[in-house]
This record gives C-alpha cells, structure tokens and sequence, in this order.
C-alpha cells in the first residue's frame, strides 16, 4: 500500500512542476509593456493608412508611464492625441486635464467600439480573455485608446472604426 | 514510506503558489537581473514571508497519515495547476488552503498556516478584481481626502476624479499602486499572518486590531499623498527618493507593532498564560 502512495506522490509532484514548465513556456515573448508596445505599432500603421502621420510621443507623467500620441492629419490644423490605457480607468483623466479650451470632450475606443465614458467592464473582459489565449505568444495587450480632436477640426474622425 | 498529511499539504500548497509567482519572478529577473532579489522580484516580501511561514509550519507540524480524500484533493489542484494562468492558480491555491485549514482543525499551528496561505492566495485575486472594476471610486475616494488635507494649507485645491490641482500649478495624479486599498491589502495579509503565528492554540485573533492597522495605514498613505501634492520636490522626496522608504518603513513599524502588542496584550496570549 505504501508503494503506490509514494509513487502517487512522485506524480503529483511531476503535475505541478509540469505547470510550473508551462506557465514559464506560455509567457508573452516579451513583457506586457512590450506586448503593448507591439499595439501602438500595429496601430501607428493601421492610422497612417488613413493619413494619419505620428509626428510625437509626449510624456503625460512624470514616471513616463503615460504617453501621448501626437497624429498630424490632413483634415485638422491641430494634431490629433491619441493615450493608450491599458490597465484600468487610472488614467482617464489625463487628457482632459492637459487640455485647454478647443478641444472636444475625450473619447474612449476599445475594440471597434467608442465610449463616453471609461469602457471598464468592457476592458476587464478583453482582459480576461486575452489572458486565456495562453498558446498564443503574439497576443496584444487589451488597450483602451483615449482620442482628442480640435474644434478646429473639420468634422470628426471615426475612430472606432480605424482604431479596431 | 508514508506521507504525512500536512507535508503533503506544503507541498501541494508550495507549488501552488509557485505556479502563481513564477511569472512575475521571470519578468523581475528578465528585467533586472540579479537586483531584482532586493525588491522580492517584484512581489511584496509580506507575500514571500507569509508563504514560507506558512509551509514551514505545515512542514513542522506532527499529523496524521494522509487519506485517500486528502490525495485526492492534492490529485485534482495538482491539475488544475496546468492550466497556465497565474490567477487560476491563485484561486486553486486560496481554495484548497482554505478547505484544508478546516480539515487541519485538530492541529492549530497547521491550520493556522492554511488559513495564511488561503489569506495570501486570494487577496491576490480579489484585489486585481477590485482594482480594475473600481479603480475610479477608490482612487476618486482618496483623492478627495488628499485634496481635502491639502486644503487645510491652501485654499485654492481642485480636484477632479483621481487628479488634484493646486494653486501652484502642480497637479498630482493617485495611480493604482498608491491607492490606501492597495497598501491596506498587503498591510492586512501581514496583520493576519503575525497574528495567527502568534496565537498558538487559541487561534482566535482580536480582529478589531485588523481594523486599527487598516485605519494606520490609510492615515499614513493619506498623509504621503498630501505631502507629494504640496510641490514638484515634495512629490519626487516622497515617490522617489527617501521619503519612499520612510513612509514603507512607517506602514510596515506600525502593522507589525500594533500586531504584536495586540498579541501580546490581547486574550489569546492571557489564554495561553493560563494555560501554562
């Protein structure tokens, strides 16, 4: 009887450390600030289809944790400012806050979709899902991208449409 | 040979939590190379003391021999730890320790150390949860108290959600990391650990000690957020430099004094004096 248990024993122990081998093989080939990085590349090149040129990257904080992206386009005299969040709601106030008068109330884009307001539960979702697709080493991190248009600006871009 | 059931719950328990920190201890010494051991690689030591508390007291604790249930329960976690996500691991871990700290009861040393580890196993969870769903109410929450000491040396605060706007021009923006509910979580795990390693065989901890350790350390976090919204050079003392360490130093003196003199003045160890 003692035989059998050690052995189960011996097996349980192979399991987990098993688990321990695939979370360390199914890790995102670079961390997630790369992983997200990787996002703003893809998205930089879907925007410069539609003529949109990155023409700046800002610093919103002073850790350098937020970034703003600055669009020269063709149809608005003021570039266009795109701020990747990709954790939670922290950050969604910091565009607004460095804007002065001129400029349009902040959107929200997540997935083809555009919010008023912070998309949180839509956020945490992505979030969670992407966090199953664990076989897939080039998977994106979920970003919630935050757009300011000038009123200058003739008419309004849609970006939910060229940010999906 | 036979198993004996706590060494058989350390060891189910212990890769348990291995298979939930391995990731971010990759990243940390990816990252930063061997310095990364200083900063715990990048996990709370709170974490990293209360997991070895607690497998060291289930390695230590006598039992009995483990049952075909207990083998089972290890067979099914041990599964389950395959499913490379380091939150589900989390919630395998919290779940088994907090089953085993009941099926532990005739021990209370090694169902003390079940219940920390269940403690630590799902506050990691919770708190990514909280933090992500009400990130907005929590940090608008400590904002407005920030922004209200602040308003006792200056008149002309503003505040906007999580963003603080003084008269100086200087604005001060509570991320995630500096929320009091963050500070609190990890300052609790410690409380729950120091006291239910020190309770012994009574095992009942004066909870309304986790009380005054969470309000010490929402009043110390509160105090470190107004200090760095005074000025450009306060905020970099206080997040960057010594100010950083003092006041981690302070969460830390008064979660593990307030432990302590609870414990040594509280009913548990009256109890045990008695008893001895």
């Amino acid at each position: 009887m003692d035989h059998p248990r050690s052995f189960y024993v011996i097996a349980l122990s192979l399991v987990c450390a098993l688990g321990l081998v695939l979370k360390a093989a199914t890790m995102p080939s670079v961390a997630m600030a790369g992983t997200a990085d990787l996002a703003y590349l893809d998205i930089d090149r879907q925007l410069q289809r539609h003529g949109f040129t990155l023409i700046g990257v800002h610093r919103a904080t002073t850790d350098g944790n937020f970034r703003v992206r600055l669009y020269k386009t063709d149809y608005c005299r003021r570039p266009v400012l795109l701020l990747p969040l990709k954790r939670n709601a922290e950050g969604a106030l910091i565009l607004r806050s460095k804007l002065a008068g001129g400029w349009r109330e902040p959107k929200f884009v997540l997935d083809g979709k555009s919010y008023a307001n912070f998309p949180t539960l839509q956020l945490w979702w992505r979030q969670f899902a992407s966090a199953l697709q664990v076989w897939d080493n080039d998977r994106r991190t979920p970003v919630v991208w935050t757009v300011a248009e000038s009123t200058a600006c003739n008419g309004s871009q849609p970006f939910h449409k060229l940010l999906s | 040979m036979t198993t004996r059931r706590y060494h058989l719950y350390a060891m189910t328990l212990g890769f348990g939590a291995a298979n939930a920190l391995i990731r971010p201890v990759i990243v940390a010494a990816r990252d930063q190379g061997p310095a990364a051991a200083f900063d715990g690689f990048g996990v709370s030591f709170v974490i990293w003391l209360s997991i070895g508390w607690g497998l060291v007291t289930l390695l230590r604790a006598p039992g009995p021999e483990a049952t075909g249930h207990d083998y089972a329960m290890a067979g099914l976690a041990a599964g389950l730890l395959l499913v490379p996500v380091a939150t589900v691991s989390w919630i395998v871990t919290g779940v088994l320790a907090f089953f085993w700290t009941h099926r532990a009861k005739s021990n209370v040393l090694a169902a003390s150390a079940c219940a920390v580890i269940a403690f630590v196993a799902l506050r990691d969870p919770i708190a990514s949860l909280v933090l992500k769903l009400l990130a907005t109410p929590l940090l608008g929450f400590d904002a407005a108290l920030v922004a209200k000491v602040l308003g006792w040396t200056d008149g002309n605060i503003a505040r906007a959600g999580n963003m603080i706007y003084a008269a100086n021009g200087h604005q001060l923006l509570i991320l995630t990391g500096c929320t009091s509910y963050t500070n609190m979580s990890i300052a609790l795990l410690g409380w729950f650990a120091i006291s239910k390693a020190l309770a012994g065989e009574d095992g009942r901890i004066a909870w309304s000690l986790g009380l005054f350790v969470a309000l010490g350390i929402f009043a110390i976090n509160i105090g470190r957020l107004a200090i760095m919204g005074l000025s450009p050079a306060a905020y970099t003392f206080m997040h960057d430099s010594h100010g950083a360490l003092i006041s981690e130093l302070l969460m830390v003196a008064v979660t593990v004094f307030i432990s302590l003199w609870g414990n040594r003045h509280g009913p548990s160890t009256q109890f045990l004096r008695h008893r001895a």
